[in-house]
């Protein structure tokens, strides 16, 4: 009993000698500032200029004295952006360490932001670096924005939320409701990039005016989801927008992706949540019917016909009629039927033409259709002769789908 | 310099390992259950035979070991013939005093009753001078009963079976030479001396019934839960200046009698000059000296300490102590409440869920909230570390004086609030929650996020059911807090893997501290959730009882209409 | 003694720590590495190897009750192959025990103490397991036992969390490297049951003899599962091509699982069960060593032993000078000694023992039948 006393006291002596020889490494919350957002821009004198959102302590919830907090606290007080130049991230970070009072730490980060520029020139060995650091999550948000990244972050100022990070993880997760965008992450962009299965992509984003006016003011087009992030300049307070998806041919930015395309897209990658879309109705030339699609599958299948691949898509959707108008009945069987053939021909051409645009025009097989190709080969080696990334402009595709609609959503009897 | 020698001699030497210590053997269920004890004493009248009689009460009794069964061997006068008989009783349930003036009395001292030798005149009738009386022909029974006890309830009773019944339930059973039954007399007189409600151990449904000071009255208290003759209470004393009395209580046909030898061995073995309480008495017949775990129940519920008895267990009464000792105990019984068997399963286990997330809570939190604060703060959400980050920013201390602080000090408040004089109890407590609560956090010594942390580990604490557990807790929480601020996650695994080791090591009576899910034992009957009322068919199986089985296997035979 | 005899469950989970150690370092990874995304399938082949394979080894022991392997090489080549059996166990078990626990301290070094000297961090392992192994042999059984149960269950979480990012094509192309990779070379991967060691020197602590077919099926069924659940799990999670991921494959995919926005940086709480992991791994390792070694020195007092092996572990750990030296001492090195060792030495050595028990067997009947004749 002696023996294992004296041990335990050896053992404790060991954690305290180890604790010291570990005490410079060792950072208490008090001492870290958290990063909530990095941006990624091209330099003016070396490669990179990184900017850093971090996260400010809001000292009026720590203080109970109990004076109107709300009022007098702007924006402003809950993040400071930090700008380095630097020639590769790390050091960036210990720069930034060098004239900050805490010591960085990404653990907390939820966005990785490039700038377009920065993207169309490649950010491949970023993204390695990135996802080799142990602080930065492979659960970060990779976004793509239009104007700079500096810009991106100094407009993203939480509207609806006081923190930051809570406002970005929401801001994330709206994609669910939208389906304009796809929450993609640093992981899912380093599997891609470093797959022999598809290309990478990564969410679409701009600064945009905050007034929903401002939002798809190009809706004369047919659909009004066409409408791809952009910058408008006017506007007093600003707002960032992620909408549609930035494409990527191995790691560098080739095109993009608007919110239609991206419904699209997320329907034949099997990503689906829900959307609202808007078709022509099939009643009256001038009308739209609203729909609310809340299923959306696909069975996919590539088949190798003669070295060139065909790709197959089974979509099929369920979905939910928003408009109700005075003119038309949209409950009878047939009328039914006729939205469903309706649906059918729209998603179908839209497919059809999103499809062409990734391997005709942009040659970027960003639905990963690797995976399914992969199949008819029975070895490696098989597989990687075949050079499927570079076949994928060859390929053909015949895209279907069948839409059924459940029910509608109307409230009130409608007779035409 | 002998320090050191020890020392280096036990750090090269193996412990003594348990082959001399005390194992319980593993029974075999099967030939257990065959042969029950008293099967062979069950289904038999009363013999003519006094001596014979006297044998079996014996043996059926346990009367050479059984302190408080009484029996008392006299001569009966009737008729101025004398017979053998003899009275038995237990002692503190039975009315001593009637049993004294009115059943030795009339039976023992010369009376006219008892000399009398004419014949007994039932009627007399006169008629033409002739007087016809009806004599009663003279029947020994018939005599003692109607002439000799004076008492207001006597039946005749001829199966032993019944007679067991009537002693343990406080009556007094007289035996007469040639009679083949016997006088079973009213004499029910519990020694009610108030006693009171649990204070320490209180439940809501179920008896509120609490042990009390005197010995006697305690075992009669357990013997008036229990009726069964097989339990057994034991005499011993220990100390050797301060003789106090010991009882070792058990049932004779269910705890293993390994462990009872063991019990009785430990307790005649302790060289000691006096011994005041049971938790006095708990350490010095613990496994292992030293661990600042409890290694038995310390419990004032009686009705607590016959469930474990009729689970096969001993229970240690001490004379000046209201609580008695259950041994072998696992470390799951401290969780356990007398209420959980009163109440629906699902109830039940529910509340022994939240009682083991406090066991965890109170234990780990302080230290899991240092690790994580210090070494891996990612694993916060990010919206609850920003919260805590701002609550700390006024905050000078480190994160580790001010949990100690904190914890100190609601230690002292603790301590403080328990011993002073009860109406003072109450300032202790406003001071306290002002100047831990209110004032601390105003003044940003600490912050709140802390406080939460502390008053959550303080309360948890507290759904620990066991004081004796809980200790060993607050223990264990200190040094936990401490290796998480040196070393984070890996300070406290390490803490805990040798806990873990030391836990698994330990014994109480020969029976595994973790039982039974170290060793594991999948099939354990005893697992830590209970089992609905009509499925605890079995005993706890680390107990190795001389009864496995507790329920028929079909416990609800009602439901089985068909037979 | 009797209270050091272990039950079924005990005896199988301390062969199922060996395995469960490497899967938690970088045996998922060494097995993507060599068959590619025909992993899954090699993993499957190569349990059933490692099954039949047992089966023999049953047999081959049968004869032999309550004797573990270095009985039976005194039984075949007297004390000096006793030694020498002893000897190759223990440099053997040592020198993987050393490089595990190395590997594991860099890696939580790298992840949360950076400037930590790996040596001290070495050394609180040792002598916690140091400790543990004073408080007996059985009690780290017994706490071990528990333990590996918690590991399972993360095993499992982490493989149910990351089902719904997983892509199951990745299974494709399902031969992967080729059929002679998969199946022939890939046949050399029976090398992850490195924890059938156990098998050969538990038999004299098992409670029931009959059982120990038993224990080797069963831990052989549970490795190959937890084998099974991290490969695919690592396998549909990330292109295997290029991880990214040099070591701690599977703590890069407990990276990725996220339970709902709240719970999202889980990681640290595996760590923690996995420090308990390598904790137990340790104990049992040297616990056993001490075992053989008090047994073919005939020594009374084991204690020195545990410091001795407690030592040599730490000098292994002083070796290698960088982490491509620890990656290649666990990788390469440890593969083919494991090979060598669990699956060529020790079961030729049985092989030999069992022919000559039922040699003299098979000659004491002929002799007694010869007799028969005589008599007759």
């Amino acid at each position: 009993m002696k023996a294992r006393n004296f041990l335990i006291l050896i053992l404790g002596l060991l954690i305290v000698g180890f604790s010291i020889s570990n005490s410079s490494a060792i950072n208490t919350i008090d001492e870290l500032a958290y990063v909530v957002a990095i941006g990624f821009d091209v330099g003016e004198s070396s490669d990179l200029k990184i900017s850093f959102q971090i996260n400010m302590p809001s000292s009026s919830s720590s203080s109970s004295s109990g004076e109107g907090s709300s009022d007098n606290s702007s924006s402003d007080d809950t993040s400071v952006i930090n700008t380095v130049e630097c020639n590769s991230f790390d050091v960036g970070v210990s720069l930034l360490n060098s004239y900050l009072s805490k010591k960085v730490n990404m653990s907390h980060c939820k966005y990785l932001i490039f700038s377009e520029e920065l993207a169309s020139s490649g950010i491949g060995d970023y993204i390695y670096s990135l996802k080799n650091n142990i602080e930065i999550r492979p659960s970060c948000n990779v976004l793509i924005s239009k104007c700079s990244a500096n810009y991106f972050l100094q407009n993203s100022k939480p509207v609806l939320n006081e923190v930051a990070t809570k406002y970005f993880g929401l801001e994330t997760s709206s994609e669910k409701n939208t389906s304009y965008t796809e929450a993609v992450t640093l992981k899912d962009f380093f599997c891609d990039l470093s797959d022999t299965f598809g290309n990478p992509y990564a969410i679409l984003g701009s600064i945009n005016g905050i007034s929903s006016n401002n939002v798809g003011n190009n809706n004369q087009s047919l659909d009004d989801q066409s409408y791809v992030a952009k910058e408008i300049d006017e506007g007093s307070q600003k707002n960032i927008e992620n909408l549609g998806l930035a494409i990527f041919k191995e790691d560098k930015l080739i095109g993009e992706l608007s919110g239609l395309e991206t419904i699209m897209h997320l329907l034949i990658c099997n990503n689906f949540q829900n959307a609202t879309v808007n078709i022509p109705s099939p009643f009256s030339d001038s009308d739209y019917i609203s729909l609310y699609i809340y299923s959306g599958k696909s069975k996919n299948s590539v088949k190798i016909v003669n070295g060139t691949p065909y790709i197959q898509c089974n979509v099929s959707l369920k979905m939910r009629l928003l408009t109700s108008s005075q003119s038309s009945n949209y409950m009878t069987e047939e009328n039914k039927r006729l939205i469903e053939e309706y649906t059918n021909s729209y998603f179908a051409a839209h497919i059809n033409e999103y499809l062409y645009k990734t391997s005709k025009e942009l040659n970027s097989d960003v639905c990963s259709f690797g995976q399914y190709a992969i199949s008819n080969f029975l070895t490696w080696d098989d597989w990687t002769d075949y050079n499927w990334l570079d076949k994928y402009q060859e390929s053909f595709f015949s895209p279907s789908v069948n839409s059924r609609l459940t029910s509608s959503y109307l409230l009130m009897e409608t007779n035409s | 310099m002998g320090y050191f020698k020890n020392l280096v001699k036990s750090l090269f030497q193996d412990q003594i390992d348990s082959d001399d210590s005390f194992v319980l053997p593993e029974m075999n269920q099967q030939t257990e259950n065959n042969i029950q004890p008293e099967d062979l004493l069950k289904d038999k009248n009363v013999y003519p035979n006094i001596d014979v009689n006297l044998e079996y009460i014996n043996a059926r009794f346990n009367s050479l070991i059984n302190s408080d069964i009484k029996i008392r061997e006299f001569l009966i006068n009737i008729r101025n013939k004398q017979y053998k008989a003899f009275i038995i009783f237990i002692d503190g349930m039975s009315d001593s005093d009637s049993i004294n003036d009115f059943i030795l009395k009339p039976l023992m001292m010369k009376n006219k009753a008892n000399t009398y030798e004419g014949p007994q005149v039932i009627s007399e009738a006169v008629a033409n001078n002739i007087s016809v009386r009806r004599v009663k022909k003279f029947n020994i029974s018939d005599y003692v009963m109607e002439c000799l006890l004076p008492q207001n309830d006597v039946q005749r009773v001829n199966s032993f079976d019944d007679i067991a019944d009537s002693v343990v339930s406080g009556n007094c059973i007289l035996f007469v030479d040639t009679i083949d039954y016997v006088f079973d007399i009213s004499t029910k007189k519990f020694e009610t001396r108030s006693i009171g409600e649990p204070k320490n151990e209180p439940i809501i449904r179920g008896s509120q019934e609490a042990f009390v000071e005197n010995l006697r009255t305690n075992t009669s208290m357990i013997r008036r839960n229990l009726s069964n003759e097989n339990l057994i209470v034991e005499n011993l004393t220990i100390g050797k200046v301060d003789k106090n009395k010991c009882a070792v209580c058990y049932i004779k046909n269910i705890a293993n009698s390994d462990l009872v030898a063991e019990v009785k061995y430990r307790l005649n073995n302790i060289d000691v000059d006096y011994c005041l309480s049971v938790g006095e008495l708990e350490q010095f017949i613990k496994d292992d000296i030293d661990t600042t775990l409890p290694e038995a129940v310390q419990t004032e519920r009686v009705d607590r300490a016959t469930s474990y008895l009729l689970q096969g267990r001993v229970v240690i009464v001490y004379n000046g102590c209201p609580y008695v000792l259950v041994v072998p105990i696992t470390i799951f019984d401290f969780l356990k409440s007398q209420e959980d068997t009163n109440i629906n399963y699902m109830a039940a286990n529910l509340l022994k869920i939240i009682r083991g997330i406090s066991f965890v809570l109170t234990l780990l939190l302080p230290s899991f909230y240092i690790a994580i604060s210090t070494y891996h703060s990612e694993l916060l959400p990010t919206d609850l570390l920003f919260s805590i980050v701002s609550s700390r920013s006024s905050v000078p201390f480190m994160i580790i004086i001010e949990i100690l602080i904190m914890e100190v000090s609601f230690e002292i408040i603790r301590e403080a609030g328990l011993r002073v004089a009860s109406p003072m109890g109450q300032t202790v407590g406003i001071v306290g929650t002002i100047v831990l609560g209110q004032a601390a956090v105003d003044a940003s010594i600490v912050s709140p996020i802390l406080i939460i942390i502390v008053a959550i580990t303080g309360i948890t604490s507290f759904a620990v059911l066991d004081i004796s557990l809980s200790f060993h807790l607050r223990i264990a929480r200190f040094v936990y807090t401490i290796l998480g601020a040196l070393a984070g996650f890996l300070g406290i695994a390490v803490g805990l893997f040798i806990h873990l080791t030391i836990l698994c090591s330990l014994k109480s009576f020969g029976v595994p501290y973790l039982a039974p899910y170290a060793p594991l034992n999948v099939k354990s009957n005893s697992k830590y959730l209970l089992k609905p009322a009509w499925k605890r068919e079995y005993r706890d199986e680390y107990l190795a009882t001389k009864r496995p089985k507790s329920q028929g296997h079909i416990s609800l035979k009602w439901r089985n209409k068909n037979n | 003694m009797n209270n050091e005899k272990l039950n079924t469950i005990e005896a199988t989970f301390l062969v199922v720590i060996v395995t469960l150690t490497h899967i938690i370092l970088n045996l998922p990874n060494t097995i993507l590495k060599q068959s590619g995304s025909a992993s899954i399938i090699n993993v499957v082949y190569v349990s059933i190897l490692t099954l039949i394979f047992f089966l023999i080894l049953n047999k081959l022991f049968n004869p032999f009750s309550g004797k573990d392997i270095v009985d039976v090489s005194e039984y075949v080549g007297g004390k000096p192959l006793k030694i020498i059996t002893n000897i190759i166990y223990s440099v053997y078990l040592i020198f993987v025990a050393g490089v595990l626990i190395l590997n594991f301290s860099e890696l939580l070094r790298l992840i949360y103490f950076q400037n930590a000297w790996t040596p001290l961090l070495v050394l609180i392992f040792i002598t916690a397991a140091v400790i543990v192994n004073k408080i007996g042999f059985k009690n780290i059984v017994k706490a071990n036992t528990l333990i590996v149960f918690v590991v399972l269950i993360t095993v499992v979480v982490i493989f149910a969390a990351s089902l719904d990012k997983v892509e199951f094509q990745r299974v494709f192309p399902i031969l992967g490297y080729g059929v002679n990779e998969t199946f022939i070379i890939g046949a050399l991967n029976v090398f992850s049951f490195g924890g059938l060691i156990f098998l050969y020197l538990i038999r004299p602590n098992l409670k029931e003899q009959k059982k120990y077919k038993k224990v080797g099926i069963i831990s052989i069924i549970l490795s190959a599962l937890y084998l099974l659940l991290s490969v695919s799990s690592l396998l549909f999670l990330f292109p295997f091509l290029t991880t990214g991921t040099e070591t701690l494959s599977v703590y890069m995919s407990t990276r990725a699982i996220e339970f709902g926005k709240f719970f999202e940086r889980t990681d640290a709480l595996f760590i923690l069960v996995w420090i308990f992991t390598f904790l137990s791994y340790l104990s049992v390792i040297i616990s056993y060593l001490t075992k053989i070694n008090k047994k073919t020195f005939d020594v009374k007092n084991s204690s020195p032993i545990i410091y001795i092996i407690a030592l040599l572990i730490l000098a292994v750990t002083l070796i290698p000078k960088d982490n491509a030296q620890i990656m290649f001492l666990e990788t390469v090195v440890y593969k083919y000694a494991a090979l060598i060792i669990v699956f060529l030495y020790s079961f030729a050595i049985l092989l030999i023992g069992y022919l000559k028990k039922t040699g003299v067997k098979l000659k004491q009947t002929r002799n007694n039948k010869k007799l028969m004749l005589n008599v007759k």
